[in-house]
């Protein structure tokens, strides 16, 4: 709006103001010519000026208060409106959270993916029974205690991470180079034997070895020793201490067999004690450590051990055997321990056994419902016979695998322990992704353990949830939306990280679906699930737990536009061509336009739609709707099944009234010259009144218009889902007191309506 | 007085010494964007004349380049030297210097751009010597290695 605008926008309020006082009072059009002449010649001039601005101006609907009739930001020029700007696409799947430096090479491409699927499963349970070691194991000194996936996994690095070396600078396609990673103080073993290092020589392609050219010992998190290429400015290798005092080594977009299209990261998580993870894109290792002086674990140093490469067998070849969960959820269905023992058929009567546990917090067996720490059995041992305890803990263990079942049996003199290793775990948090998904304030993990709600009304955009936008999902064709198909993973993350969960019972089911489910929610047990194919909005709330832990929840909105409002555009399309045949006179049109005009379709936003559209049974979300403060404008309904800003159906219905009443051509085409110039989308629904009011069939127009408007594409309004039911919130007063709660037909249809009843 | 001094100048040693060097420059320039180029050079050190031998590795460093020169045996006899062959190496990386001893994993990066080995400190069976260069550029990369045999003395009495 310019300053001249701006300076006749004063002049016009104070005629208006006037002639608003004269209709009041009904004053005779003569008294009001003799006023009109009683005043100064250039006070006369001023004020037809004015008129015939308030007169173009009148014949634009929206934007009231403002005298522009949209300088509102909906982005299409008529009618103050609010954007909420919270569907911009999502980052894609990818690099993780990886920052390349700037100046990188063109021509890459992103890093392959290993693995299907978007949440961790487990891939493979190890390489051998957790019991027993390989020979080939204990020359390398660990084993493969299990695979898995994780899409997720970021490779990123904090803050307080640092460069390993210049590596970042070139790489290096032989093991030449003093590329060596120096840990300090700390120490990791690597190797079979007792041997601890604090530096360590690493490879390019994401291995790390010990410092001497002659020793075999290294862990290799990438493909091995190859081509693989590093890139100036792009591949980086970093090194960080974690908060459980590992040390992590990452490499950063590495080049797999030369190949500049095909970038890798790698990551080795060492351990305290000697326990690493291997990370190579997505798929994790886990890794354990082998005790050089007892193989197999089972407290019988390898010297005395008659098979120091099995923990089941005691020193006189009779075996103990326990089968354990790997993991327990805190606060959840304790862990069901069985103890098999099978003493020698001559000797069973000599036969006795305790249990113990030890490390994690507050964790205790139990045989019955008494908890302790220790269990004696002074019993006879039949061949075969197997006992079950319990073992159970409110709290988390801080790291995998920290609590040991010990079962120390006897026959005779002749004992041995078996061992048995566990974690407490609980959920730490409930992952949510889906490749369609836009931006939200607070998107997902949801907090673990946690039941957190998403109101339609009350839910606010920093509201922790996912949002999938319909512009995101859907093409309209001649034949209506066709909405894609897509998925939304969610999964549960177990604390502390790298366990084996594999055995874990988890329960899924649908918290909420409001106000209907759509779509199917899929499940096979484990750790994730998968809502598939919605194809209505709507506030979807999820929940899952792992190991009877307590429900974790998460919701994906699919934010419904406000209601269909079908039927009340019918009825006020119907009153509109009423008002026109009844009130809009030959003296109206020829004489007062310009101030019929004014006072109709303009002041105070009288030509305008007001307040939310909605359905008590299928609520709009709010956060995505939203309606301005001060003149409440701005809403998304749905017409024909399409949505669309109820700005535009005011256009339409201004366009075609005014048309209808044979207001002409050059003062409707000069009105939309003012306030903030139209977009497209006002256009198109101020010219489909025009062709309705020229004869254009009405339902086939607004079909038409609204599919129109739809793609042209407004943020706000792909955003949001078609509501399927009709508005029960339309009030017939031309006073709204809660915006939130009604709607209702611009005020000259209503006053139509009004006097069509009297 | 003059018969001391006599003495002194009859009696005065000196060394006559022979050294020898050899220096290799000129490696190719490495593709883009990070391709090693090397070459392998047969070492034949008579020890028994040898007192000491001297590396010199000199290169105009840059931000992207590396020069390394390893010394061992060629215990496959393939004319390449291999990382597992190698008895020590240095190199000057982005102008930073090091030596790795393979033997003892220890690196040094306080050396000089000379490295000084005495005889008896050089193993008979190092037999090869590499030289590989990394990166991208010019850098006028130059290794000499310098063998200072001997000395002998003539005592006049």
């Amino acid at each position: 709006m310019n300053r001249y605008t701006l300076m006749f926008a004063g002049v016009v309020g104070a005629v208006y103001c006037g002639f608003l006082l004269w209709f009041a009072f009904r004053k005779p059009l003569t008294e009001a010519w003799k006023r009109f002449c009683s005043i100064p010649r250039s006070a006369k001039v001023v004020a037809i000026l004015a008129i015939v601005i308030a007169s173009v101006q009148a014949q634009k609907s929206g934007g009231s208060g403002d005298g522009g009739g949209g300088d509102g930001d909906d982005g299409d020029g008529d009618g103050g409106t609010n954007n909420a700007p919270m569907f911009a696409m999502g980052p894609a799947g990818g690099l993780h959270n990886l920052t390349p430096l700037a100046g990188g090479v063109k021509g890459l491409t992103e890093r392959r993916l290993l693995t299907e699927g978007s949440s961790p499963r487990l891939l493979s349970a190890g390489t051998t029974p957790s019991l027993i070691v390989t020979e080939e194991e204990i020359a390398r000194g660990w084993r493969i205690d299990f695979t898995t996936n994780d899409v997720a996994h970021s490779y990123s690095m904090p803050t307080n991470s640092e460069y390993v070396s210049n590596v970042h600078i070139h790489g290096a396609r032989s093991r030449f180079g003093l590329n060596r990673v120096d840990f300090g103080t700390w120490s990791f073993p690597l190797g079979p034997d007792t041997m601890q290092y604090g530096v360590f020589r690493f490879t390019l392609d994401g291995a790390i070895e010990t410092p001497y050219s002659w020793s075999t010992n290294r862990i290799v998190a990438g493909p091995g020793i190859g081509d693989a290429l590093a890139i100036p400015n792009f591949s980086r290798i970093w090194k960080v201490v974690a908060d459980d005092h590992s040390r992590i080594l990452t490499w950063e977009n590495i080049c797999r067999g030369g190949d500049t299209n095909a970038v890798d990261n790698y990551q080795i998580v060492l351990k305290e004690g000697g326990d690493f993870e291997t990370w190579s894109n997505e798929v994790g290792t886990v890794c354990r450590r082998i005790n050089p002086g007892d193989w197999d674990d089972d407290g019988i140093p390898n010297g005395r051990d008659s098979n120091p490469t099995n923990s089941h067998y005691g020193t006189a070849g009779w075996s103990v055997d326990i089968t354990a969960p790997k993991v327990v959820m805190a606060n959840g269905t304790p862990g069901e321990i069985t103890v098999s023992f099978n003493p020698p058929l001559d000797r069973y009567g000599e036969s006795s056994a305790t249990l113990r546990v030890n490390g994690g917090d507050g964790v205790f067996l139990r045989q019955s419902t008494n908890g302790t720490d220790s269990i004696s059995i002074p019993h006879s041992f039949q061949p075969g016979e197997s006992m079950t305890f319990y073992v159970s803990s409110p709290i988390a263990s801080s790291t995998a695998d920290n609590v040991k079942f010990f079962v120390d049996a006897t026959v005779g003199d002749d004992s041995c322990t078996v061992t048995q290793s566990l974690t407490i775990a609980s959920v730490d948090r409930m992952e949510m992704t889906c490749p369609v998904a836009g931006q939200c304030l607070t998107p997902p993990p949801f907090p673990g353990e946690t039941e957190s709600l998403f109101s339609p009304i009350t839910g606010a955009a920093n509201s922790q949830h996912l949002a999938v936008p319909f512009g995101n999902v859907a093409t309209i064709t001649s034949n209506g939306f066709e909405v894609a198909d897509f998925t939304i993973t969610m999964s549960l993350a177990l604390t502390p990280s790298g366990i084996d969960a594999s055995g874990l019972e988890c329960e899924w089911e649908v918290a909420e679906a409001y106000p209907a489910m759509s779509g199917s929610f899929v499940h096979d047990g484990g750790l994730s699930a998968r809502f598939v194919n919605p194809k209505q909005g709507g506030v979807f709330r999820f929940r899952g737990r792992a190991g009877g832990s307590p429900w974790t929840a998460g919701t994906a909105v699919l934010p419904m536009a406000g209601a269909s409002m079908d039927d009340v555009l019918d009825d006020d399309f119907g009153e509109a061509g009423i008002y026109v045949d009844l009130y809009c006179d030959s003296l109206c049109r020829y004489l007062l336009t310009p101030v019929w005009g004014f006072a109709n379709f303009y002041a105070f936003g009288v030509g305008d739609y007001r307040g939310r559209v909605d359905c008590a049974t299928n609520r709009t979300v709010r956060c995505y709707n939203r309606i301005t403060d001060d003149d409440h404008l701005g809403a998304v309904a749905t017409v024909r099944g399409v949505p669309i800003r109820i700005a535009k159906l005011s256009n339409f219905l201004v366009n075609y009234t005014i048309t209808a009443a044979g207001v002409n051509s050059v003062f409707r085409d000069v009105s939309t010259t003012f306030g903030t110039e139209d977009g497209p989308a006002a256009r198109v629904s101020w010219s489909a009144g025009e062709d309705v009011a020229n004869g254009a069939d009405f339902d086939e127009k607004i079909l038409w218009m609204v599919r129109t408007v739809w793609s042209i594409g407004d943020e706000k309004t792909n955003a949001l889902w078609p509501n399927p039911s009709e508005t029960d919130n339309h009030t017939d007063s031309m006073y709204i007191y809660d915006y939130d709660e009604e709607f209702a037909s611009p005020v000259f249809i209503e006053e139509s309506r009004r006097r069509s009843i009297d | 007085m003059k018969r001391l001094l006599a003495l002194l100048t009859l009696s005065a040693s000196f060394a006559a010494s022979a050294a020898t060097s050899e220096t290799w420059s000129g490696l190719p320039e490495g593709g883009w964007p990070d391709a090693e180029v090397s070459t392998n050079v047969a070492l034949t050190v008579d020890l028994a004349k040898v007192q000491e031998i001297r590396f010199s590795l000199n290169a105009t460093s840059n931000t992207s380049s590396e020069v390394i020169v390893a010394v061992g045996s060629d215990a496959d006899e393939d004319g390449d030297l291999a990382y597992e062959e190698a008895a020590f190496y240095f190199g000057l990386d982005c102008g930073s210097r090091y030596l790795v001893d393979c033997t003892t994993g220890e690196a040094d990066t306080t050396i000089g751009e000379t490295i000084v080995m005495k005889a008896r400190e050089f193993d008979p069976s190092w037999n090869l010597l590499k030289i590989m260069k990394r990166g991208t550029g010019t850098i006028g990369e130059s290794v000499t290695m310098e063998i200072e045999n001997k000395k002998f003395v003539i005592s006049v009495r």
